[in-house]
């Protein structure tokens, strides 16, 4: 059991993102059973006005899910001293099994609300509130994800047990290194490259031909795809992309495939993620839309919006791209190979 | 042309807070003081992690302490010739260091017994040096005894007789936590003074080649000596580190509770709105403004303000903790300040910190105040300008 200040917080933060969230499904809870478009009872105004609060919920929701996002990585970091092994957040995460399984349930909701906020974005733009019953009946998916997480999370500090000398044991009890610290993973580094570029260079040609044609099968190829470059984006800062930033920044060994080290050069690292997410997210968006232009009163907006996601979408993978381009030629102006193994 | 639309509506709010000082007064001292005292925490804690990482960089890779009957006792030098043997250690030296009590000032010195004081940092005037009885001292204690390079000290032995000891160089560590109350002497003097016997050390400090070998020589010596206690410079770094951790945790325990109260504080504040509040926003309502304009106006009310008062915390905090030395909280997070009689602290803070002081402060009190703002902009325009 570990107990300090940055625990704390982040339970306190995810305690914070539950409540909302359960408030708000509350408030979907009656909004989908009382509601009739037809009507213009005192009640349906009523529940008009409730679909604001609800929307504004899950805004705050999301932003402070992320928020917890970056607190629980810089959380792991900081517990990384009091654990034996462990140099930076991957040791701590891999203290035990609930650590990264924290951290994916964490990115998972975001993705989730992101989608469901695009989902309330078109609503709203339409006068006659098409998506009602499907995002409400959508919020109540949230909350087993939730208490996943704080469930998860929870376990995961309960788990580790911080190392204090004791007045009877000394070292002998507890030498032992954790492997995975230094080494990452054990995923062929070569296969990881490959399915990298391979992915990049059809998500970003599938966006793009998307634009060009806006055709429907496109849209959730494109989709498809960005989930896939995202999963394959974080196999491949596990694998052989993190070496780059380690060993130009920090003069690290490349055997360290440590995908946090690149946040201690703040200024690159946030970015840098902040771009993946952006791709990740606006990407999966577009095919999330696509079967929602069914809707006549959503066509047009769905259809815009949706060229806007592809946009976007094409500048976080191609900024991400660019950044970790740089990165190997950078490396290889130093090393003068960017295959190190 | 969406964004000049956000812009006017933020503007409008700020206009909104500035023409309700009063009101909002209250609640921006309340949130200033809450972050000011976490984010004193939490600086407090970086600075003295930092610290303590500065005073353990100096200490050796493993200290060897030999256990009698549960409790620490003398080391027999023999130990270290047979540390000296492991392969891999380049260096055993055993250490002569001790307490020293001072019943006139109060408080507890560390006295440290060297091979030879000249190749310490520290500047030191060669004539003193010489004389045989030379020792050099950290600058808090010289502070506190009123003593400058020359002085005499004069020390209690362990017989009860007096020790008269010169004073060669004075400490003017960069970091004080390590050197504020050391005495620094030859290791012959140290071991006369403290009426250790010939033979003996205090502990052993063992010093290795090559890092990564380290654990595996740990277990070598605890292998090899059975009665010893084996100490390596990252085990020691661990217990500072969830040391500090630890007393930080309690304390932000005990004032969850504050926080607690201030965010209800502040949805108890946001609900209330006066009639000439309800009055303004009924009128914008009536001039067109939707719900969601009212809404975001609102929003941004209560982030520009937690915003504001989030960065005079931090300012008040860094103020408070690295230029008047945390007066409102060491006694609390350093328990052996009366050892200490006063050093200061260096600015560590990283975006983290700010990152964690954001979390524990801003995210709740815009949580408490989503709902009142949503009720404050779903008034009727009819019912509010009618002034019900």
């Amino acid at each position: 059991m570990i107990l300090n200040f940055w625990v704390i917080s982040q339970i306190l933060g995810v305690a914070v993102v539950l409540l909302l969230s359960v408030y708000a499904a509350l408030q979907g809870v009656r909004i989908l059973r009382r509601w009739n478009p037809a009507s213009a009872s005192e009640e349906q105004l009523e529940l008009e006005k409730r679909t604001y609060l609800v929307s504004t919920l899950m805004q705050y929701a999301l932003a402070f899910q992320m928020l917890s996002l970056l607190l629980f990585v810089a959380t792991a970091d900081y517990l990384a001293s009091f654990i034996s092994g462990a140099m930076c957040a991957f040791g701590s995460l891999n203290a035990n099994s609930y650590g990264f399984a924290t951290l994916w349930i964490k990115i998972l909701t975001i993705f989730v609300y992101s989608s469901w906020l695009t989902i309330n974005y078109l609503d709203s733009q339409a006068e006659d509130y098409p998506l009602v019953k499907l995002k409400y009946a959508l919020l109540l998916l949230f909350l087993p994800l939730l208490i996943t997480d704080i469930y998860l999370e929870i376990r995961y500090y309960t788990s580790i047990s911080p190392n204090v000398i004791t007045s009877c044991c000394g070292s002998a009890l507890r030498t032992e290194t954790n492997p995975y610290g230094f080494v990452a993973m054990n995923f062929p580094t070569n296969v990881a490259m490959l399915a990298f570029f391979i992915a990049y260079a059809l998500t970003l040609g599938l966006l793009y031909t998307y634009l060009r044609r806006r055709q429907r099968r496109l849209a959730l190829a494109s989709g498809l795809a960005s989930v896939a470059a995202f999963a394959v984006s974080l196999l491949a800062m596990f694998t052989f992309l993190s070496p780059y930033f380690n060993v130009v920044l920090f003069g690290l060994p490349t055997q360290h495939r440590c995908p946090f080290e690149v946040l201690r050069a703040p200024t690159i690292g946030y970015p840098f993620y902040a771009l993946l997410f952006l791709g990740g997210i606006s990407g999966s968006a577009v095919a999330v839309v696509e079967p929602l232009k069914a809707k006549p009163s959503l066509r047009n907006s769905a259809a815009k919006l949706q060229v806007q996601l592809a946009k976007l979408a094409l500048l976080g993978f191609g900024g991400f791209l660019l950044i970790s381009l740089a990165f190997m030629l950078l490396f290889y102006s130093m090393v003068g190979t960017v295959f190190y193994h | 042309m969406s964004l000049e639309k956000h812009r006017n509506i933020l503007d409008y709010a700020v206009n909104f807070l500035l023409r309700r000082k009063g009101k909002n007064l209250a609640t921006i001292i309340v949130f200033t003081l809450v972050v000011f005292m976490l984010a004193s925490v939490v600086m407090m804690m970086g600075s003295l992690k930092q610290e303590a990482r500065e005073t353990l960089s100096l200490a050796p890779d493993i200290t060897v302490q030999k256990i009698i009957a549960g409790r620490q006792g003398l080391v027999p030098l023999e130990y270290a010739s047979a540390i000296q043997n492991i392969r891999g250690v380049s260096r055993v030296e055993p250490r002569i260091w001790g307490y020293y009590y001072d019943v006139e000032e109060d408080a507890t010195y560390t006295i440290i017994g060297v091979k030879s004081l000249d190749t310490l940092p520290v500047e030191v005037v060669q004539g003193y040096l010489s004389s045989g009885n030379a020792v050099l001292v950290g600058e808090a204690l010289a502070r506190e005894k009123r003593l400058r390079i020359g002085d005499k000290l004069i020390l209690r032995n362990h017989r009860g007789g007096y020790d008269k000891f010169l004073v060669a160089g004075i400490f003017s560590s960069r970091s004080a936590l390590q050197s504020a109350d050391l005495i620094v002497m030859p290791r012959d003097k140290a071991r006369e003074f403290f009426g250790i016997p010939e033979g003996y050390a205090n502990d052993l400090a063992v010093y290795v080649a090559n890092p990564s070998e380290l654990p595996n020589i740990a277990i070598k010596i605890a292998n090899a000596l059975p009665d010893a206690r084996v100490l390596t410079k990252e085990q020691i770094r661990e217990t500072y580190d969830a040391i500090f951790g630890w007393r930080s945790g309690v304390f932000l325990a005990t004032i969850l509770g504050a926080i607690l109260a201030f965010a209800i504080l502040v949805w108890d504040r946001a609900s209330g709105l006066t009639a000439e509040e309800k009055r303004e926003i009924g009128i914008l309502k009536a001039l067109g403004w939707s719900t969601g304009d009212v809404l975001e106006m609102r929003t941004f009310e209560g982030v520009v303000l937690a915003l504001n008062s989030y960065l005079a915390g931090i300012i008040l905090a860094y103020l408070h903790v690295f230029y008047l030395g945390a007066p409102l909280l060491k006694p609390v997070l350093i328990g052996w300040s009366t050892l200490y009689p006063e050093f200061e602290l260096m600015p560590a803070v990283t975006l983290e910190d700010l990152l964690l002081i954001f979390v524990i402060s801003v995210v709740p009190f815009l949580a408490a105040v989503v709902v009142p703002s949503w009720r404050a902009s779903t008034i009727d325009p009819d019912e509010a300008m009618r002034g019900i």
